[in-house]
């Protein structure tokens, strides 16, 4: 049976009718047409459905969307303002902190939840902040100097 | 992975509600609080629940309160996180704090409970596994099946029990409160742990955890937990120990229920080391009396071929981790 709840994303108030069985991650992805959380291994081990709830991160993939009603999230697409990147997204680019991509949206919402409580992390902070994300391109070293960059922005 | 299956979903708003609706639908529902246990395994078949009953409308199910003379009382559904934050864990139990922050990654503790993590189903590689792997073998006794996968000709379940909040709360004499609608009980933390890889907590389907009670910090006393893992971060425990130790003008106090030596991911509960305070108490604290009880642990345990790490490399590990338990409490009790 469908339910109706109210899901806050990127700023904006949804009100949905959705199954109880879907996870966050499904109801972002396929309801709201927000593609930027991926599902990789869908057990909370990679970090790639990543979003903020509340300003934290957590994994969607193991949330049920109704656990998540009335409450805050934001996803990889609310970073950038009026079309503006938002600095750790202009910083990937330019460090060359992106190669697949698919763990790009993770990796920014980790940083972008550390920044927001500590503005200048050392390395072991950037470190700790983004190691439940994994990047099977093994890009890691780009990916901490681009967070690093954007720190000092 | 596999969509999650389809269930009733109810989202009571009291401790009373969530009891009646307990009652009500019996072996047919499953509480879930964070879910990040519960929801990988229905999406693996593993669990397939009719009605799951969530706490997140629950309130006053994830406060934490200290007081001098009572000490904690923390609320079943506190995220793992917010343990980990919480003024009066860190300033009184910072061990439990440390503990917390070992569990999964940032994400997970972010929506994971304390509740969720002491009731940890038991792990198999055999196990959590998804429906279509399982299929190719007959199913084991966790599958409800009759046979075991791990050791051969097994009339019972090794399923591995590696929830890292339960071994350091045990050190320190945790309590926890079940409740349901003909009232509540309070039991010991150990008790909890039934050791059958099956049903590894003692939670009656009509029961929900509600609160974990550590009694205030003894003079002179320090706690550790050390867990042994592939990688440092998101894994699960291959092997653990919690201690805890008192400590006396520079030795052992002299009192054997000071300590506690608690095993963790080397069977389907966690394991409290017989005999620990005989052997420790009022000795110096050095190599010697370290040594008895680590080796004691050794003998006590027989982990088997179900998780990460050998069994012959989980089992040479139990004395290092006893060790370095034991030293790491000890320098907490004297700070």
């Amino acid at each position: 049976m469908k339910r109706k709840m109210k899901l806050t994303v990127n700023g904006e108030e949804h009100s949905l009718e959705i199954e109880p069985h879907r996870t966050l991650l499904s109801v972002l992805r396929e309801e709201l047409e927000l593609k930027g959380a991926k599902e990789g291994c869908g057990q909370g081990y990679c970090g790639a459905c990543t979003v903020l709830l509340e300003g934290q991160p957590i994994c969607s993939c193991c949330l049920l969307a109704m656990d998540a009603r009335g409450r805050e999230i934001v996803t990889v697409e609310g970073l950038s303002v009026n079309g503006e990147l938002h600095p750790l997204q202009q910083s990937f680019i330019e460090q060359g902190a992106i190669q697949c991509g698919y763990c790009t949206p993770g990796m920014l919402l980790s940083a972008k939840a550390l920044l927001d409580e500590n503005p200048s992390p050392s390395e072991e902070d950037i470190r700790s902040a983004i190691s439940g994300n994994l990047c099977r391109c093994t890009g890691y070293v780009k990916i901490v100097k681009a967070i690093r960059a954007a720190a000092e922005i | 992975m596999r969509r999650m299956p389809r269930f009733e979903y109810h989202a009571p708003a009291s401790a009373g509600e969530t009891a009646s609706l307990l009652s009500e639908y019996g072996d047919a529902a499953r509480l879930i609080a964070g879910g990040t246990d519960l929801l990988i395994s229905m999406k693996q078949r593993l669990s397939t629940p009719e009605h799951l009953i969530s706490l997140s409308s629950v309130t006053g199910l994830d406060a934490v309160d200290y007081d001098e003379k009572t000490g904690l009382r923390m609320g079943a559904a506190v995220t793992l996180a917010s343990l980990t934050q919480s003024p009066p864990i860190k300033d009184k139990y910072p061990a439990l704090e440390a503990a917390a922050r070992k569990v999964g990654s940032v994400q997970v503790r972010n929506i994971a409970t304390l509740g969720g993590n002491l009731c940890l189903d038991t792990r198999c590689w055999y196990y959590n596994q998804s429906d279509y792997w399982r299929q190719s073998r007959p199913p084991c006794h966790k599958t409800g099946g009759e046979v075991c996968h791990v050791v051969e000709g097994s009339k019972r379940c090794f399923a591995v029990y590696s929830g890292d909040t339960a071994p350091i709360l045990m050190a320190m004499g945790a309590e926890v409160k079940l409740m349901s609608g003909g009232g509540e009980r309070v039991i010991s933390l150990g008790e909890l742990f039934t050791g059958d890889g099956l049903r590894p907590n003692a939670v009656e389907p009509h029961e929900f955890l509600s609160e974990i009670s550590v009694p205030p910090p003894a003079a002179g006393s320090g706690v550790a937990y050390v867990k042994l893992r592939l990688r440092e971060e998101v894994d699960f425990p291959i092997m653990g120990v919690a201690a805890r130790v008192t400590m006396s003008d520079g030795a052992f106090g002299s009192a054997p229920q000071g300590f506690k030596v608690v095993l963790n991911a080397v069977g389907s509960a966690p394991v409290e080391v017989e005999g620990a305070g005989e052997m420790l108490a009022g000795k110096a604290p050095e190599q010697a009396a370290l040594e008895e009880v680590a080796q004691v642990a050794r003998a006590s345990v027989h982990p088997q071929a179900n998780t990460a790490g050998t069994p012959e490399y989980r089992r040479m590990m139990v004395p290092v981790l006893v060790k370095h338990a034991l030293t790491e409490a000890a320098a907490a009790a004297s700070s």
